[in-house]
């Protein structure tokens, strides 16, 4: 069943050099439970297509074409405040930079409280409670303390989790995961991707993951569209396209990752 | 060697060696101490203990005009190509800044000397007189590496060359770096923290944790058999391209 139908959508930046087609006829869907890997270099669109399917695009970014369906409803047509409703609770985001997608005057507990009492009538004990089970679920160690630290005090890895928690707290459908773990160290990247399979299995919910790197693909995609310069280049099933990629750019990025010569 | 900033060891005893004509590789994640390492071998840094044997003679022993002589032999190539080129000089005084700075030669020279650099990076001649914004991150990584070679070095610090490259240009850049290594005789310290790029480009691997050198050895050995546990936890942490190597939850 089809969750979110991205249809011919077309995001323009307009300056005064001129139009930046960032995002030029791109066509996917994702369905329930599915996780849809978006591989692309820097420039190919990915992060803009992201926001647009956020209305998250300001000026001089447009979107100028194309329709976005998200469980029968068309984003696109909404209004900014069923947009706010949209926003959260019915889909969310985690950014790459915790560290600059998370208010540095606001301890942990404030935002992720404020993020359930936006959407969510219930008291401000009552959404603290559930702030806490959350970071729990996200495997924050001693969460009743990190809810009062601000975001510099907690490590890049921490900082990340508490991003996710954040992203988790009104269940969304659909998860946005844009390059989240591109500014992480290796080990605990691993870590990261380890919580985004346990979430992948846990909630019945849909995956949208940006990344330019094939090993976290790989790892955790069922589909995967690869994009060039605002465009898919190719989509399918994640062996469909390791193991028989159709076009050259895919057959290209896929020669070019680093491959250890031996196996251990 | 040892190089004490504030209470942060941020090198800690550490010690190896290179072989001549050896691709040796420093791997870590953010503050292991592999960049300052880097730096220190080319005494960009001084430590607060050790020596760096280059050739048989520690370069924390010598006088200016003995470093002036040595610094020809030992070079390196940055990480960020947007910020180790100076947005204001025409690629032609980037290139030959080593040469122009050491003084004796023409213009034509230099010229001649620029003309063959870019054009072992695989770069137009015509290229001298750009400045680098006109040019893409792999080009001006290309330009940092004739930077580098000018002066016909015999060791070059890489410290994370390709980190910041698209995948894509990685690869031709890494292919760059060994094609030069071959041609040119060169001997190099490759400072990275992806696994995979190291796997193809060293022959030998230290990986640092906190400041020190917790392993250290040839490449497959190093990855097949790995004996400290954080140089264990690092190799796991792979994510690897091959959607039926998956791990599970």
């Amino acid at each position: 069943m089809t969750l979110l139908e991205v249809k011919n959508l077309s995001t323009y930046f307009y300056t005064k050099d001129g139009v930046r087609k960032a995002v030029d006829g791109v066509s996917f869907s994702i369905d329930m439970g599915e996780t849809l890997g978006i591989v692309g270099e820097s420039g190919s669109g990915k992060t803009v297509t992201a926001l647009s399917i956020l209305r998250l695009i300001d000026e001089p970014g447009r979107i100028v074409n194309g329709g976005i369906m998200f469980d029968g409803v068309s984003l696109i047509s909404l209004s900014d405040e069923k947009m706010r409703a949209v926003r959260g609770k019915d889909i969310s985001i985690v950014f790459q930079e915790p560290l600059t997608a998370l208010n540095p005057v606001m301890t942990i507990g404030e935002q992720i409280t404020e993020q359930i009492l936006a959407h969510k009538k219930i008291s401000k004990k009552e959404a603290g409670k559930r702030a806490i089970e959350l970071m729990a679920e996200v495997h924050l160690s001693r969460p009743e303390e990190i809810f009062y630290e601000y975001p510099h005090r907690l490590s890049g890895g921490m900082r990340q989790r508490a991003m996710i928690a954040m992203a988790l707290s009104l269940r969304p459908r659909l998860l946005i995961a844009d390059e989240p773990t591109t500014a992480l160290d290796v080990t605990i990247q691993a870590e990261i991707l380890e919580l985004f399979r346990e979430i992948k299995e846990k909630h019945d919910m849909s995956i949208l993951f940006i990344t330019h790197d094939f090993g976290i693909v790989a790892q955790l995609a069922d589909r995967v569209c690869v994009m060039q310069k605002g465009r898919v280049v190719e989509e399918g099933s994640v062996d469909e396209i390791f193991y028989s990629p159709k076009e050259d750019y895919t057959k290209e990025l896929l020669a070019a990752i680093p491959k250890i010569p031996f196996s251990f | 060697m040892q190089r004490t900033v504030g209470f942060v060891k941020a090198v800690d005893d550490v010690s190896f060696s290179i072989a001549r004509g050896e691709t040796f590789a420093l791997v870590g994640e953010s503050g292991s101490g592999k960049t300052t390492t880097g730096r220190l071998l080319l005494r960009l840094l001084n430590p607060d203990t050790g020596e760096v044997l280059f050739d048989g003679r520690n370069i924390f022993g010598m006088s200016k005009k003995e470093m002036l002589a040595m610094r020809k032999d030992m070079q390196i190539i940055f990480q960020d190509p947007f910020s180790s080129l100076n947005p204001r000089m025409n690629v032609r005084n980037i290139v030959s800044e080593g040469l122009i700075v050491r003084g004796g030669y023409t213009a034509g020279e230099i010229d001649k000397w620029c003309d063959y650099a870019l054009e072992m990076v695989g770069l137009k001649s015509e290229y001298k007189y750009r400045y680098p914004h006109q040019f893409s991150g792999g080009e001006r990584q290309r330009i940092g590496i004739a930077r580098a070679i000018i002066l016909e070095p015999k060791f070059i610090v890489c410290d994370e060359p390709v980190s910041s490259l698209d995948v894509s240009i990685q690869a031709k850049i890494l292919r760059l770096l060994a094609d030069l290594k071959e041609r040119l005789n060169l001997t190099y310290l490759f400072i990275g923290h992806d696994l995979s790029v190291v796997a193809n480009i060293a022959d030998k691997v230290a990986v640092m944790h906190n400041g020190r050198i917790v392993e250290t050895g040839d490449v497959k050995s190093v990855y097949t058999n790995p004996r400290d546990e954080y140089t264990k936890k690092l190799l796991r942490s792979i994510p690897i391209p091959d959607p039926r190597a998956k791990k599970k939850a």
